[in-house]
């Protein structure tokens, strides 16, 4: 890993990156996103829109994204407002649209900080056997809304708990942040990752050999468990919001469209594969999500509570199946704290690994814009981000955590990745993008993603912004959907993303001058 | 399970596992290489 600007940091090795960037795609929505989906929307049928968005959509924006990175990062710059500067140079604006690929992981980590801190919270939880004694959803359901605050029962009496396992996170965060691109993020992930497939192995395993363990009721068995996941409908075909789901349900999962993949690949030299390393970590992806992360939660809850209720259970939400319903199911196996413990922490490395690469494009930006050390960087980053996640932490019962992730995690993500697609196949023109791409790689892309990536790709992207647009703009604006006690709490992230938003512009304008100044005294 | 709910769970899983192995394979194929 050669030819780095110098200054910058670079990887050690091609499987630290590889490991970094699956790191950043498996998170929670593999293990409690996926399997739900998958089940409420047309089952096995599921998977031909899903492995159609994964041809036309996840692997052409992933090589995309590392390309982009790794053009960038030639020009000494790890973010969307420096990258889509150098790709489009004539254009003074187009450095602002780039804000939206350090707005978005920013947003997300505020309030995903959070969440990974309670699977830390409950992994100890689990061992010490404190939600051992619960035996149904409605017990389940009380601990966690006491763990959170939003209720004193006879589990938790206020945030102490919350409050702290939240700290220990940030803190971890920040810690390896702060050691850097090899030393912390690579270091981490090339230990956390093999960690995470193991535990998610062991548990997968545990699944699958679970049998019929209730005698009484043999139809409540593992074999119609995946059934109750995989038997198809294909009448779903024929709605387009089954195929909207399964493209959406691929952006989020690959982690593309948010900005940390530009980043991590902006520390790559000019003569690094990004073909083979990009699909490799698409390929790591795929396999936590279809066969480990399909395979656990929904199945294990068939066996244990039957068909009658697996209907409500796929469609109680990523927060239940991971919180409340998958706890409950541990607690009938022997070793119940054991296999609490894998679960949790199978969740908080997957956690983890992706909330550290959404601090990474943040700490670039002040690096590579305004000449910042690691140091300054990240204790800006850490006293700006800790503020905000007090948002997400004290404000949830209010829908702040739901508003965040609709526009960090959701809406801008799709905007993001139509930017990035027209600016890399239509204003670098497709003969220099595809010149771009096989720099240095390994394996030859098939020669139709010309066409893909210049034609399908946008106009795919183009037809999810569109159907949202039409179904979805008039009541989310209005808030119609939206409790009128927590209309107030809305409207407030809102206008707070806003000034998040108007301050980066700010930011980038200045740099950008400070970058003239220096450029004219230099001359 | 019904029979179709095999084959798209056998396909789905074949897939990537074949997609994994042939990357891996050869990423750490270059490695060796380098």
């Amino acid at each position: 890993m050669s030819e780095i600007k110098p200054g910058r940091q670079s990887w050690s090795s091609r499987f630290g990156i590889i490991l970094a960037v699956a790191g950043s795609a498996i998170g929670l929505g593999n293990f409690l996103r996926f399997p739900a989906k998958v089940a409420l929307n047309g089952g096995g049928a599921f998977m031909i829109p899903y492995f159609v968005s994964l041809v036309l959509l996840g692997i052409p924006l992933m090589w995309i994204e590392w390309t982009l990175g790794r053009y960038g990062g030639g020009f000494g710059h790890g973010t969307a407002p420096g990258i889509f500067h150098s790709i489009w140079q004539k254009n003074r604006f187009i450095k602002y649209f780039g804000i939206i690929g350090i707005f978005g992981p920013l947003v997300i980590f505020i309030y995903y900080t959070f969440i990974e801190s309670w699977t830390l919270a409950y992994s100890f939880f689990a061992l010490l056997g404190r939600y051992r004694g619960i035996a149904d959803q409605a017990g389940m359901s009380s601990f966690l809304s006491g763990y959170q605050g939003l209720e004193h029962n006879q589990y938790f009496s206020g945030m102490g708990w919350a409050y702290g396992f939240f700290l220990f996170t940030f803190a971890a965060n920040m810690i390896i942040i702060y050691r850097g691109i090899q030393g912390g993020i690579e270091r981490f992930c090339k230990w956390a990752m093999p960690c995470l497939f193991v535990c998610a192995l062991v548990l997968f395993v545990r699944v699958i050999t679970l049998g019929t363990p209730d005698l009484a009721h043999p139809n409540w068995n593992i074999n119609n468990g995946f059934g109750f996941v995989w038997n198809p409908d294909f009448s779903a075909l024929l709605s387009a919001k089954i195929w909207l789901e399964a493209a959406g349900q691929i952006l989020f999962t690959l982690s593309v469209g948010i900005g940390v993949i530009l980043t991590y690949a902006s520390y790559l030299s000019k003569a690094d594969d990004v073909v083979l390393s990009g699909t490799t970590a698409a390929g790591m992806n795929e396999l936590a999500e279809v066969i480990l992360g399909g395979s656990i939660v929904l199945p294990a809850a068939f066996v244990f509570f039957g068909p009658g209720q697996m209907q409500a259970i796929a469609q109680s939400g990523t927060f239940n199946l991971g919180f409340v319903t998958m706890p409950l199911v541990l607690n009938k196996l022997p070793l119940a704290q054991v296999w609490g413990f894998g679960w949790f922490f199978l969740l908080f490395l997957a956690g983890l690994t992706s909330s550290i690469s959404l601090a990474q494009p943040a700490v670039a930006f002040l690096e590579d814009e305004f000449n910042f050390s690691r140091r300054k960087a990240v204790v800006i980053f850490g006293c700006v981000t800790f503020v905000l996640c007090h948002f997400a932490v004290f404000f949830l019962k209010n829908g702040v955590v739901d508003e965040l992730d609709f526009w960090g995690g959701t809406v801008f993500l799709v905007i993001f990745a139509t930017v990035e697609v027209i600016l890399f196949s239509w204003v670098f023109g497709m003969e220099n993008a595809w010149k771009e791409i096989h720099h240095g790689a390994d394996m030859r892309v098939p020669r139709v993603y010309k066409y893909i990536i210049k034609y399908v790709t946008p106009l795919f992207l183009f037809a999810i912004l569109g159907t949202w647009l039409v179904q979805d703009w008039i009541p989310i604006i209005f808030m119609k959907n939206i409790a009128a006690e927590n209309r107030v709490y809305v409207l407030a992230t809102r206008v707070t993303l806003l000034v998040l938003l108007g301050a980066l512009a700010v930011l980038v304008r200045v740099a950008w001058r400070r970058k003239a100044v220096l450029a004219r005294e230099g001359a | 399970m019904t029979i179709a709910g095999w084959i798209f769970l056998l396909l789905s899983w074949t897939l990537i596992l074949g997609m994994v192995a042939v990357c891996v394979a050869r990423v750490a194929g270059k490695k060796q290489d380098g």
